[in-house]
């Protein structure tokens, strides 16, 4: 037996990152998306070039490059995360590696990195083929650079997100970004061959003060959401011991706190506010409203530690459904009363109006699938199954009676329908619709399904009091480790 | 202090009661067998001694140290090897062991010393360069307690690891479980073949219904008395068999069981020992020419149904000791 070839791998890697490499290089679906992709590259650019003329040839080639690694990049390697976790938890695995010194966190961003280094290696590979392109003439050198790396950067964002819900013990959750693929994979062509692209990579050249902080916004954006995926994964595979929830509130509630803080300066345009506020609640708030609810003392105890403000901040910030709902409670009220504050007074009323119900359909949207999830779910680990069950529900409750509606020319019927918040933006559509009239019953409906959520929340939470009573009495008096 | 201690351990399911007050104690440098009947809550207070699962109440320590509070102390300490585990795809035994090595913090070469040393003790050099995936079952188990032996952990916890082993297996498994436990390592492990946990193990935990119901040495159980209190003995006469059937008839304490070659097989029913020296002179006296008149120890499968059987019919799961001047 030899044991050299052990030393393949430095010491300094990550054991789960070398376990991927080892694993994802030998795997089939790696080396057969490695041979095609370079095969189809080396064969339509050599097609393309005998073909055409110079000029469209190197139009075609960037095309016909963007295309294959952007199909790569963002469809068959984040589909390579769907059952990363899942695999590991099926295969019952997960616990093996919960027993050495591998943090919840580090598997998942093992799993994660080992995806994106692979990803890295085909987007190494096609640097050939760019220089090649580069004689074709005609080529925007820094904005296919930005267009690449942005394509790279969404990649890893997108097997964030894949991997991230892998862990999550539902087979909805896997299928939903498979059809968000498919949705992407119909825009990319169209994107990038019928005269989107040359638009596209005069963006991508940053020359203009609006494209770089469009860029930037998008790629902290996408940052954002993947972090978010992968934190969303760390928590569902880490013990229960094991806080992760607490952290990832606190950085949203402080993005929020900065967004809230920003958009009071003139430069920003207070229509966007609301857009960045939403992006930054939407992970959180989803993520916090699905979580188990099965707390042990150890996670309150650091909470108790801090006398009366980590009682107070338990309410908001312990991991589960039910500080969830109070916490998701507090983020909207900064949300709304900031964007209130500074955006109120740029904003024409009736934009203003239409920003309201929009942002109420929203915010009800989310809740009530978070109320019916939390009422109607027998199991702790199908929460967010159940969650994304009802949000489908939701929204063809909302497109069935919509379509129904405009048929028959009775948009008034869609009032049946108001207990489902997202009709709104269907009522706002039509004309016939009083906007303060709309307004008025949104706000009620996300009234009352704010406070029956707030109401199976605190029945919720006061189960926790033996927990909380555990870990009072063991304050202090814990067998001290060695 | 012990190696392991679990105190008062309940673990609920919704309403489901897994484990219901179990309390029991595991010295250091000993060997307990943990059995009990599919669902009586083994593999849950196993899983949580592994910190991988949580008590509703109680508390469970590994060498004094709490594994809800402390998890991270408790898995250096431990070893743990489950019924069944997952191998993964593409990875050979010796990578397998390397990753799970790396996971352990081991670098450079005191992580291929240690690969090396768990290599040889479970004899799975020759498998090194096999997919961990394409092992026989008892290879499997075999990189498994590899697996659990990489950061020599004190304690060891087992659960089923002989279940579906074929018999060379099973002899090379319980060869490693003698080995680990001559080297003074504490190991809990469960399993459904009594006869085998009976030769290895110092003590034998029962459970049943998420309740401990016995805890004690196989050589008090195999001596002990069935559900009813009875005892059997083997008797040899020198004569016809039939004489010891024919006079048991007309005894009112005593039952034939069933003939044997000189004899038969009677069963007495009570513990106390001189009530069995009575039936003998009485036996003598009448005439029988007894070559032989002994305790029957009953194997460990008995003992565990007579237990169970007890609890049934609402006795104690072990009949009270007999008072010290009644013992021969």
């Amino acid at each position: 037996m030899s044991l050299t070839h052990l030393t393949d791998f430095p010491d300094k890697l990550s054991p789960m990152l070398v376990k991927e490499l080892r694993q994802g290089m030998r795997a089939r679906s790696f080396t057969m998306l490695f041979l095609i992709f370079q095969l189809l590259l080396g064969f339509i650019l050599l097609t393309a070039s005998a073909s055409s003329s110079m000029d469209s040839a190197g139009s075609f080639a960037s095309g016909v490059i963007f295309t294959m690694f952007g199909i790569a990049a963002l469809f068959i390697q984040p589909m390579r995360g769907v059952t990363a976790l899942s695999s590991e938890i099926t295969g019952n695995t997960i616990e093996m590696m919960a027993l050495t010194r591998l943090s919840a966190s580090r598997i998942v961003f093992g799993k994660w990195i080992a995806i994106v280094s692979q990803t890295a290696l085909i987007l190494i590979t096609i640097i050939p083929y760019l220089i090649l392109r580069y004689f074709f003439g005609g080529m925007i050198l820094l904005g296919e650079l930005v267009f690449l790396s942005l394509i790279f950067l969404t990649s890893m964002a997108l097997t964030a997100v894949m991997v991230g819900m892998s862990g999550t013990n539902a087979k909805l959750s896997r299928i939903l970004p498979v059809l968000g693929f498919i949705f992407m994979l119909q825009i990319i062509p169209g994107v990038l061959f019928r005269g989107g692209f040359n638009n596209f990579m005069s963006y991508c050249t940053l020359s203009d003060w609006e494209s770089r902080v469009g860029i930037f916004s998008y790629v902290s954006f996408i940052a954002y959401f993947g972090w978010c995926a992968l934190s969303h994964g760390t928590s569902v595979i880490a013990p229960a011991a094991e806080n992760h929830s607490t952290l990832r509130r606190l950085i949203a509630l402080g993005l929020t706190c900065i967004a809230v803080a920003v958009g009071f300066h003139p430069a920003v345009d207070a229509q966007i506010l609301p857009v960045i506020l939403g992006i930054i609640l939407a992970p959180a708030v989803i993520t916090v409203l699905t979580e188990p609810s099965n707390l042990l003392p150890p996670i309150y105890k650091p909470f108790l530690k801090r006398g009366l403000p980590g009682r107070v901040a338990a309410v908001f910030l312990l991991p589960g459904w039910p500080a969830g709902v109070f916490y998701t409670t507090l983020l909207l009220a900064i949300n709304i009363g900031g964007f209130l504050a500074a955006a109120s007074p740029a904003i024409s009323p009736t934009d203003m109006a239409e920003i309201k119900i929009v942002t109420l359909t929203l915010i009800g949207g989310v809740l009530l699938p978070a109320l019916l999830a939390a009422n109607f779910s027998k199991h702790e680990s199908k929460r967010f199954t159940n969650f994304l069950v009802f949000l489908l529900a939701s929204i063809i409750l909302t497109i069935i009676p919509a379509i129904f509606a405009n048929i028959n020319n009775h948009e008034n019927y869609l009032w049946f329908f108001i207990w489902n918040p997202p009709v709104f933006i269907a009522m706002m559509n039509e004309s016939s619709f009083d906007k303060n009239q709309l307004l008025a019953a949104a706000m009620i409906v996300d009234g009352i399904i704010l406070t029956l959520l707030l109401v199976t929340a605190t029945i919720a939470f006061r189960g926790y009091r033996g927990i909380i009573k555990e870990a009072e009495s063991g304050l202090g008096h814990s067998t001290p480790a060695p | 202090m012990s190696a392991l201690k679990i105190n008062n351990l309940y673990r609920y399911f919704g309403d489901l009661q897994a484990v219901n007050g179990v309390t029991f104690e595991v010295p250091h440098g000993s060997v307990c067998g943990f059995v009990g009947a599919n669902g009586a809550g083994k593999t849950t207070t196993m899983r949580i001694l592994a910190t991988l699962d949580y008590p509703t109440l109680g508390s469970a320590e590994v060498c004094g140290i709490n594994v809800v509070h402390h998890p991270a102390e408790v898995r250096k300490l431990i070893g743990w090897m489950p019924d069944h585990f997952g191998n993964y795809e593409h990875m050979t035994v010796l990578e397998y062991l390397d990753f799970y090595a790396r996971a352990l913090g081991y670098k450079g070469k005191e992580r291929r010393q240690r690969i090396q040393e768990v290599m040889d003790f479970t004899d799975l050099v020759p498998l090194a360069e096999r997919f961990s995936n394409k092992l026989s079952k008892g290879m499997t188990q075999r990189l498994g307690l590899g697996r659990a032996l990489l950061h020599d952990p004190q304690v060891l916890i087992m659960d089923e690891p002989a279940a579906g082993l074929d018999p060379k297996a099973r002899v090379e498994l319980k060869h490693l479980i003698r080995v680990l436990a001559k080297e003074g390592k504490t190991i809990f492990i469960s399993s459904h073949i009594l006869s085998e946990l009976g030769e290895m193990c110092d003590s034998l935990l029962f459970i049943n219904n998420g309740r401990i119901v016995h805890h004690g040495d196989s050589e008090t159980l195999r001596r002990g008395s069935d559900t009813l209190g009875g005892v059997l003995y083997d008797v040899q006469v020198d004569g016809k068999p039939d004489f010891v059937s024919d006079w048991c008839v007309l005894q009112p304490n005593v039952e034939f069981l069933e003939a044997r070659k000189q004899g038969g097989r009677i069963r007495i029913d009570t513990e106390d020992p001189t009530k069995a020296a009575d039936v003998l002179a009485r036996m003598i006296k009448d005439g029988l020419r007894i070559t032989e008149f002994h305790r029957e120890q009953r194997n460990l499968e008995d003992a565990f149904i007579d237990i169970i059987g007890r609890l049934d019919s609402g006795k104690p799961a072990i009949p009270p000791p007999l008072p010290a001047e009644s013992q021969i």
